[in-house]
């Protein structure tokens, strides 16, 4: 088997991985992931904790160091044999704030403090550079295994692995914006690589254990005899280090970016925990078991200067078995793949987050709630950002291997990451258990703790420094590890004991520390007309859809009907919260005080939210409970009844003026027929005469028509007489006939016409009627200078045909919005409008008949009109008279 | 905000299963007792063969030990909502 073969091999591989990621990501998209949403896919997907260091740097290690290499899974087997209460616990915590990552969690627990965001993610791009180019040189290396002697490798393995693995990261972990950072295909890929990584890796195992060497009794007696051999002096074990290295790795476990994001960000709930808890380890030991047998077999066999990393290749090989090396270098490729884009999503998302965005936020003063009239999208600007940060990422890690050279031992720059980012534990645990740990506290610690570890451990790595110079009989590296944690700790406990925090971290420790909803205790609720601009910005990051879904929800569970609700400080909490998913817990904030107008948490609240706390509790909840549904409830009251005074007003009104408007050509035609009763009447004048009572009655006929149509859909006796139209026809005809209104302004009209042309199943005639009425208004009341009409048609992916028509005119007065749809309403004089007002409200009824609804969309910079069809109309039953002619 | 008060006396699958939630976090403890300590006190006598046979049946142990009290939290789940 040649390098090249295997290369081909591995591309066919990615090319399948392609496949099977971008199917979960379209099951998922259409809501059909329940069969991949099992713990076993969790489960297998923390195995991203198996690199190819694990893969082919586990062999060198033992070889070299004996039972050391164990110290590496004996760390996280300690930490998830107590997942229930530990891990389940950060998984409760970082889920209830909508933590997105590491970075994400230690600002959110200080204060929502930007600064210790940009901090956590620069250890983690730091750590994670050469531990990513490692990945990349275990691919390089493992093909040269393959390659005959005089017969080079091609010289840019590692530029084409680092391209298709960015691309990979690219694809699916930046399709979209999520409210919250999962990624289904991703996942589904590290899971099915996770099989193939182990099934190679004991198909290996096993073969070494019983085909070459003869059964586990046999490996333990050749692991003694290493005991005699002078290898066997770095077999003994060094306390110092057998302590530091299993606190670096269940440590690396919780913190490090990959890892953090698959347990907990990619954790759909937390009770999956309890599989994980034992089926991990259990993947853990097969793996890290397996590893004995190799590497003293190899050992044994192979000739002595054979680079060790490579015993899990050499050895098959050398024994002719060429089929098991090449789904060997399959196992070490999805172990390499999977923590590399893994990695490079999980940075991103740091990276984009912490130091992009607040960057440019920064830069860009404007007022972000304006409408947007530049169609600016910030959701695509953060996407792009992420795009940006994984191709550097890969791209560092490359540069890096390039410029080192690679290393010889794989298993150094492993350990240079795990102690790296292990600075950012101290923080961690002491900001979930200890509510008097704070910002600044945190902030020396880390400081102070990475600048002992760049100092001592990774510029000597880098061969910049040399390693410092510890008392006889210290390990240099157990040593700098143990001082820089002891440091950060030390600092972190004393500064946070003599500080004293703002009350918006107190309020952030106390829900961390109890694990309880963080408390909507800013009592600053800010004006109404806010509402608006929280929608756009919304609209902006997320898209227009989905923020007005969020909205619209919220608005129901207070009681309310449309788009916006009430800014309460719990729906302010939890928008506030829900962005966090998205842009991380710093950005979240310092977006809400921008656009929100919403200040920070005073002392006084503070006070407020520890004295009810202390009051009886459970009383408190029921009465809470209660009162909530009250409150629901008479907020619909207050809702309905304002809507009932408002009409009633109105229908007053307009039953004067229909009054009026009957009565008017009812005076005329009986002034007129008077004059015709005159005998000696010229004859042309009798037919001038004539022909006004005639046009008089025409009015009141249509008048009369537009009453008897409403009555009748209303009533639901209307008949439906469904066709399949093309939308875009209708558009154009529904075009032609509003054409007449307002003819004297020019309104430009955009329109995507390869959009439009959607087959329909409706009433066609209905759905002309509601098209010119919408068309004519906005023709009618766009008060814009230079006025544009823009008609939008999508179909949604439940089969619901959506036409929204917007102008660029001033919109319609929040406190009008509700009145609308109603009849009798018409929103300025009479005069300007010419009807009777019954349009609008003849059109909701249509769009009820036709099972569908028009809405009135806030925030769109100007009056926006929705229509929703559904996919057919709803069948009803046969009327036995027609009343509709 | 809802700190909720621990009711003081439980009934028995309550109580079962608070202790169950005891012992999850006891097992960390001494599942880190029994990898650390022995190869930290007695290196020589740990780092050959009889040290793999102690961490690997150490390790099995507690990944049974562990599969089984989650077993159990799980079947007791529906009784006592008050753990948390």
């Amino acid at each position: 088997m040649t390098p090249e073969t295997l290369g081909a091999a591995s591309v066919v591989y990615m090319a399948l991985m392609f496949l099977l990621a971008h199917a979960a990501d379209r099951a998922a998209a259409r809501g059909r992931w329940r069969w991949m949403d099992r713990p076993v896919i969790y489960t297998l997907s923390l195995s991203v904790y198996c690199s190819a260091w694990t893969f082919y740097g586990a062999v060198g290690y033992a070889t070299r160091s004996g039972l050391e290499f164990l110290t590496i899974y004996l760390g996280p087997g300690i930490v998830f044999a107590g997942a229930w209460w530990g891990l389940r616990r950060l998984v409760r915590i970082a889920r209830l704030h909508r933590v997105t990552s590491i970075a994400d969690l230690i600002s959110s627990r200080f204060g929502k403090s930007a600064g210790l965001a940009a901090l956590v993610t620069l250890i983690g791009v730091l750590a994670a550079t050469p531990y990513i180019a490692l990945q990349l040189q275990s691919v390089s290396m493992a093909l040269s295994a393959f390659a005959s002697s005089g017969h080079p490798l091609p010289g840019n393995v590692t530029l084409w692995v680092a391209v298709g693995l960015a691309a990979f990261a690219i694809l699916f972990g930046t399709r979209n914006l999520a409210a919250n950072e999962r990624h289904h295909g991703v996942v589904i890929a590290i899971a099915v690589e996770a099989v193939v990584k182990l099934a190679a890796f004991v198909a290996v195992g096993a073969y070494v254990l019983w085909g070459i060497a003869d059964g586990p009794a046999d490996v333990l007696a050749r692991i003694d005899n290493m005991a005699n051999s002078p290898a066997g002096e770095g077999w003994q074990i060094r306390p110092d280090r057998w302590f530091t290295l299993i606190l670096l790795s269940g440590a690396a476990v919780m913190v490090l970016p990959r890892m953090f994001h698959v347990i907990v960000v990619e954790a759909s709930d937390e009770d999956r925990l309890r599989q994980a808890g034992w089926a991990f380890p259990a993947y853990l030991a097969a793996m890290s078991f397996l590893v004995l047998p190799i590497a003293v077999v190899g050992a044994d066999l192979l000739p002595k200067g054979s680079n060790p990393d490579l015993y899990v290749l050499a050895l098959p090989l050398s024994q002719g078995r060429e089929t098991l090396a090449a789904l060997v270098f399959l196992g070490g490729f999805s172990s390499a793949m999977s923590m590399v884009v893994v990695s490079a999503i999980a940075l991103s998302t740091m990276m984009a987050n912490h130091w992009l965005v607040p960057l440019w936020l920064w830069l860009r003063q404007a007022a972000l709630s304006e409408p947007p009239q530049s169609r600016e999208d910030l959701g695509a600007l953060m996407l792009n950002a992420r795009r940006l940060a994984i191709v550097s990422v890969i791209g560092a890690g490359w540069l890096y291997h390039r410029m080192t050279g690679g290393t010889t031992a794989l298993a150094a720059m492993g350990t240079v990451a795990f102690s790296g980012m292990a600075q950012v534990l101290p923080a961690m645990i002491a900001g979930l258990i200890w509510r008097g740990a704070t910002r600044r506290g945190a902030i020396a610690g880390i400081v102070a703790g990475t600048l002992i570890w760049a100092g001592t451990v990774f510029l000597p790595s880098l061969g910049l420094f040399d390693h410092p110079a510890m008392p006889a009989g210290i390990d240099p590296f157990a040593g700098a590890v143990l001082l820089a944690l002891a440091v950060n700790l030390s600092l972190l406990i004393l500064i946070s004991l003599l500080d004293f925090p703002q009350p918006a971290e107190r309020l952030q420790s106390l829900s961390f520390v109890h694990a309880i909803a963080p408390d909507p205790a800013a009592s600053d609720s800010a004006p109404a007309a806010h509402a608006e601009a929280l929608l756009t910005l919304a609209g902006r990051i997320w898209g227009n859809e989905h923020a007005l879904d969020v909205f619209r929800k919220a608005s129901e569970k207070q009681g309310k009907s449309g788009y916006l609700p009430d800014l309460t400080p719990r729906f302010l909490t939890e928008f506030e919260r829900h962005l966090a998913g998205t842009v991380g817990a710093a950005t979240a904030a310092a977006l809400m005080t921008r656009v929100g107008g919403r200040g920070g948490v005073t002392v006084a609240d503070l006070m407020e939210v520890a004295g009810e706390a202390s009051r009886a509790r459970e009383d408190n909840r029921r009465l809470e409970l209660t009162s909530a549904e009250l409150a629901r409830t008479a907020a619909m009251l207050r809702e309905s009844n304002e809507k009932l005074t408002a009409l009633s007003a109105q229908k007053d009104a307009f039953l004067g003026q229909i009054s009026h408007e009957l009565r008017t050509p009812m005076t005329s035609i009986r002034a007129f027929s008077e004059i015709l009763m005159e005998p000696e009447l010229p004859a042309e004048d009798r037919a001038r005469f004539a022909g006004i009572i005639q046009d008089e009655a025409v009015r009141m006929t249509r008048l009369l028509d537009d009453l008897l149509d409403l009555s009748v859909l209303e009533s639901g006796r209307a008949q439906l007489k469904p066709g399949v139209i093309n939308l875009h026809d209708l558009i154009d005809r529904a075009l032609a006939a509003a054409g007449a209104v307002a003819a004297e302004r020019d309104f430009s009209i955009r329109r995507n016409p390869i959009a439009e042309h959607l087959p329909v199943i409706t009433d066609p005639d209905r759905l002309l009627q509601v098209l010119i009425n919408v068309v004519s208004n906005a023709r009618k009341y766009c008060d814009a200078a230079e006025p544009v009409i823009r008609i939008e048609t999508r179909r949604t992916p439940k089969g619901w045909t959506e036409i929204d028509i917007h102008d660029n005119g001033s919109g319609i007065d929040p406190e009008s919005r509700a009145l609308i749809f109603e009849k009798f309403a018409r929103l300025d004089d009479p005069a300007r409008a010419g009807g009777a007002g019954l349009g609008l409200a003849i059109c909701k009824e249509i769009m009820g008949f036709l099972g569908g609804s028009i809405s009135y969309l806030p925030g769109q910079g100007g009056a926006c009109f929705r229509l929703s069809l559904p996919s057919r109309p709803p069948r009803r039953p046969e009327s036995p008279d027609d009343l509709t002619g | 905000m809802t700190l909720r008060m621990r009711r003081l006396f439980l009934g028995r699958s309550a109580y079962r299963k608070r202790r169950l939630g005891d012992a999850t976090r006891v097992l960390p403890v001494l599942f880190a007792l029994l990898t650390l300590l022995p190869p930290m006190w007695l290196p020589q006598y740990f780092s050959f063969a009889r040290g793999a046979v102690w961490l690997a049946a150490g390790w099995a142990l507690t990944i049974a030990v562990t599969a089984g009290l989650h077993r159990a939290i799980a079947r007791s789940r529906t009784e006592d909502e008050d753990d948390a």
